[in-house]
């Protein structure tokens, strides 16, 4: 990183003739010199900490950053040929004024790491050693994290720090603290869920130290609750972006002398522990969910978006050039399912005029799935096409990238272990949709293998006053012939696993929101958003198809709880407005 | 110009001669004597049935040795599905081995005998590559609706299934899913759906499988026919008429533990009993238990005698009066009872499906409660106890369905599916 140009030449900057004498030196990492001299006589007031500085005297110039201390000021320098230099003026960019000057022979001076540290700012108090601990973290930020910083860092940490009592998980003992999850959402966010205790005294601290050796204190940022035990969960953020898994370190204090520690490293499946938590039920859970569980899940959610891409894999034989409707069928576990669809589909005229787009939702079967497309559309013979997101991502998101690549005005969303039972329903469905011009979604009636009715259409109910607003299937259990189930119209919500809805609508509403994980919260939610361009969901009685959960098609739905929860505080008060 | 009849068979009778691979394969036989038609047999072959691989590199096909017009078809490494009846592992079995076959011997009619070990999707990949060719298929047993090995018994007590639905079928496995279930009926309908006739030799079977949804104006009721003269067996036989045969595979399914503990039932009034059985070896081990102490107990009244080649059924007929077919799974059209008329042997059966349908209780046989031996041994007792019943019996046995008929009706429904606009084929 350059450091910002000054207007002056740097030769007319270097008027201070006393330098700080340089006492010792040594290598952070390959690019990064570290340099410790002693305090300047007077001080420099304007010399504070994680100051950026400029090295001038002779180019090249170098850029350089500083920590000042009572017992002595540490300048990281980065560039080649440094120790070669014996006199550093550091001169603030901006102002051009000279800060401080590194006097003496740098290669003299030069030693290793630990010794550099041991016999300088190891001897300084714990609050200043934690604070350039702290300070040598945020290097990570502006030089990018390598390999030979980390271990640079990691060690100086280890010299820094102030070292507690290790605990172990033993609730017998008198106080403690455990990890029992700790996530990189991103380089400078992470979630943790532990556990601290004091038998005698409240606890009064809790920090984090990042491998890196930047210190943040938790006990303000995440959640703690009466009925928790003694847990602590939620967000944090680093200063300086966090790159090395292990030898993470927390610790809890409860007053003086009470302080312990425990190491703990970065577990994969974020979402999976941040989902675990939303489900957690006691009295302030809703604040849980709110303060710590949403936003992370919607940063995840964020970064997963900004990340992701869609691959179209190949294009089997020739759709109709302008097709009446797109089928995007998301693939999540079983790739063999394609096979039972085409089988199905092969047979049904309407799906002549369709387009058939699958989207795997799993890149890891990527190779399997050109494979059984390419086997498949030999003995088959009915085009579709096939397109890979660049990681599993969810159903919502795999239906909204999809439909970015689908040609025709209409979409169906179909999911994999979706089956007509048999021809016309893509008719049917399409009729309605053109009949009721309120309508902004279709979905028909979706049967159990046994012809029980899985939904027809979704409803809500609230089985606990005060209680959240759940999604419930319509008519769920009852035979698929039974009256109710013939009366087509408004419903107050569809489903996602097979749903209707022309493409400009779909675009117009922003897709399915993406946070919920649960394919009926994402049809809810979708369906809702209808009645912000003034239309409705319908249902449709005479489109009827199996819905087979039990294939194993989807991932076990691990974020019931928080779909339930994100819906009603989203839909809860419209729901109870209307439906209520 | 001769229409080239393709017969697809799950065995060649060579390998292993099972009933439907026997009957098949006579039937080929048979269209080779006459000008109209150029059949052609081409029969799943390979482990387990046969040890021997496909012999040339390069081709799962080879003919078999000695012909011109049959061939073997070796899918061994595609990893069969029993569940979906397909192959799991590549559908290159269809698309490159069956597709070079059918464009290289261009059939005028394809007629599945069995798809087992080659898969549904063989029907797919002929009605793909001809499009317009006639595709029969003759339902055996009821593969397509039932896993359990199409037999419709329920897998837990071996009781009769008169109906599959993915949730019984999933109390029959409970390890498959009923949505599974769901899924294979969907998936095996789907390729039966391309069939544009099905042969059902009874109508147990063509009722079970309307039930389940092939339209019944799709399936023909047609008997199997059979070749081999009667003549050896068409013998008198003194009296007393004492001597019990019971014929085919000792499988759990055809009921010869039925036959045994009504043998002890009876105890000292027990007749002779001749038991030409195959495969007993290959059942599990409680079974066989089973029947070894059965034997024990019947003592020297009962002979077991083994398996036997198709062509010798009439000679070993000839040396029993009765016939007992005991089975306890519905049966389709059982050859064994083709064979006792044909030998003119009164049977006695089970008083269910294909079994009852083709023996008339009191005219040409005599029906007892299927599974219970205690009737069957009341209807043992009346066979050796009542005077002039077996010479009665007798004269009521119809002239058994010969090939030729059999083949008549079978060219008579390819040529009307031939002569069909092109548009109608399914």
């Amino acid at each position: 990183m350059s450091i910002g140009g000054t207007s002056k030449p740097a030769e007319d900057l270097g008027a201070v003739a006393q330098g700080s004498s340089l006492r010792r030196a040594a290598w952070l990492s390959d690019e990064l010199l570290l340099l410790d001299c002693a305090p300047a006589v007077g001080g420099n007031s304007r010399l504070g900490n994680g100051s950026r500085l400029k090295r001038t005297r002779r180019p090249p110039q170098v850029e350089a950053r500083a920590f000042a201390a009572p017992g002595g000021r540490i300048f990281v320098a980065a560039g080649g040929s440094l120790e070669h230099s014996s006199r550093l003026d550091f001169v603030d960019p901006e102002s051009g004024e000279k800060l401080a000057t590194a006097a003496g022979e740098i290669t003299a001076t030069l030693t290793d790491l630990r010794t550099f540290l041991r016999e300088g700012p190891a001897g300084w108090d714990a609050a200043t050693r934690s604070t350039l601990s702290s300070f040598l973290a945020t290097l990570v930020n502006e030089y990018g994290p390598s390999r030979s910083l980390g271990d640079g860092l990691r060690q100086a940490r280890e010299v820094l720090r102030e070292r507690r009592p290790v605990t172990i998980e033993d609730r017998r003992v008198e106080r403690g603290v455990a990890v029992e999850r700790l996530h990189r959402i991103d380089a400078r966010a992470f979630y943790v869920r532990g556990r601290a205790w004091d038998t005698a005294a409240p606890i009064a601290g809790l920090a984090a130290t990042s491998p890196e050796g930047e210190r943040v204190e938790l006990l303000e940022s995440v959640f703690r609750h009466p009925d928790l035990d003694g847990r602590f969960i939620g967000l944090f953020e680093t200063v300086a972006s966090s790159d090395l898994a292990e030898d993470w370190v927390v610790e809890a204090a409860s007053g003086p002398g009470r302080a312990v520690e425990v190491s703990a490293s970065l577990a994969p499946d974020a979402l999976g522990t941040i989902l675990a938590d939303a489900s957690l039920d006691f009295e302030g859970a809703d604040s849980l969910r709110e303060q710590q569980i949403r936003p992370a899940i919607a940063r995840l959610d964020e970064l997963l978006r900004a990340r992701l891409e869609i691959v179209e894999l190949g294009s089997y034989g020739r759709a109709p050039s302008s097709p009446a409707i797109s089928l995007v069928v998301p693939l999540q576990r079983r790739v063999d399912l394609i096979e039972h669809q085409l089988a199905q589909f092969a047979a049904d005229p309407e799906l002549e005029q369709c387009e058939l787009l699958y989207v795997l939702d799993d890149p890891e079967q990527s190779d399997l799935l050109e494979r059984v497309a390419g086997e498949l559309f030999r003995l088959y013979g009915s085009p579709f096409r096939i397109a890979v997101l660049s990681e599993t991502a969810g159903r919502a998101i795999a239906c909204n990238l999809g439909a970015s690549l689908a040609g025709a005005e209409r979409l169906v969303f179909l999911d994999a272990d979706v089956l007509p039972d048999r021809s016309g329903w893509l008719g049917a469905l399409g009729a309605a949709l053109d009949a009721d011009r309120g309508a902004g979604a279709v979905a028909p009636k979706l049967l159990y293998a046994d012809d029980a009715i899985d939904q027809a259409g979704l409803t809500y109910a609230k089985p606990e006053k005060d209680g959240e607003w759940r999604v419930q299937h319509r008519l769920r259990g009852l035979h698929r012939d039974v009256p109710a189930a013939a009366d087509a119209g408004r419903v107050p919500a569809l489903g996602a696993a097979c749903l209707m809805i022309d493409a400009a609508v779909f675009a117009e509403l922003g897709g399915f929101q993406t946070e919920y994980g649960v394919a009926e919260y994402e049809g809810s939610d979708l369906s809702h958003r209808l009645a912000d361009i003034r239309r409705h969901p319908r249902y449709v009685a005479e489109a009827e198809l199996y819905r087979l959960e039990g294939l194993g098609a989807a991932p076990e739905a691990v974020g019931e709880r928080y779909a339930q929860w994100l819906h009603d505080r989203l839909w809860g008060r419209v729901i109870e407005r209307v439906w209520g | 110009m001769p229409r080239r009849l393709l017969q697809v068979c799950h065995n060649h009778p060579r390998v292993r001669p099972g009933g439907a691979e026997v009957y098949a394969h006579e039937l080929h036989r048979h269209f080779r004597d006459e000008e109209e038609w150029e059949p052609i047999f081409l029969a799943r072959s390979g482990p387990p049935q046969s040890p021997e691989g496909a012999p040339h590199e390069g081709t799962r096909l080879s003919p078999v040795e000695g012909t011109d017009d049959e061939y073997l078809l070796y899918p061994e490494d595609y990893d069969f599905d029993w569940l979906f009846g397909t192959m799991r592992r590549s559908k290159a079995l269809y698309t490159e081995d069956l597709r070079q076959f059918l464009l290289a011997l261009r059939p005028d009619v394809v007629h599945f005998q069995h798809t087992l070990f080659i898969g549904y999707d063989a029907l797919r990949e002929t009605r793909r590559t001809l499009p317009h060719v006639p595709i029969v298929y003759t339902l055996h047993e009821f593969l397509p609706i039932c896993h359990n090995k199409g037999q419709m018994v329920r897998t837990m007590d071996r009781s009769l299934c008169g109906e599959a639905s993915p949730r019984r079928c999933g109390e029959c496995f409970p390890d498959i899913s009923p949505d599974e279930f769901l899924l294979r009926k969907r998936f095996i309908q789907a390729q039966l759906d391309l069939v544009d006739l099905f042969i059902a030799p009874s109508a147990t079977l063509l009722e079970r499988y309307v039930a389940w949804g092939i339209p019944r104006e799709r399936i023909l009721l047609e008997d199997y026919g059979r070749s081999r003269p009667a003549a050896a067996g068409d013998l008198d036989r003194p009296q007393p008429h004492d001597t019990f045969g019971v014929f085919g595979q000792l499988n759990p399914y055809k009921g010869i533990d039925v036959l045994l503990r009504a043998m002890r039932v009876l105890g000292e009034e027990a007749p002779r009993l001749r038991v030409h059985g195959a495969n007993l070896d290959l059942q599990e081990h409680s079974f066989r238990k089973e029947i070894s102490g059965l034997l024990k107990d019947a003592g020297e009244k009962v002979s077991v005698l083994g398996s036997y080649p198709p062509e010798r059924a009439s000679e070993l007929m000839a040396e029993v009066d009765w016939v007992v077919v005991p089975s306890i799974w519905w049966e389709n059209s059982p050859l064994v009872i083709q064979e006792a008329f044909a030998s003119r042997r009164p049977v006695i059966c089970s008083d269910i499906g294909g079994m009852a349908e083709k023996v008339s209780d009191g005219v040409n046989g005599m029906h007892f409660r299927v599974g219970d031996e205690g009737s069957l041994a009341t209807t043992v007792r009346r066979a050796l106890t009542t005077p002039g019943l077996w010479e009665r019996l007798r004269e009521g046995i119809p002239a058994p369905h010969s090939m030729s008929e059999h083949a008549g009706v079978l060219a008579e429904a390819y040529r009307s599916l031939l002569a069909r606009p092109v548009e109608a084929t399914a």
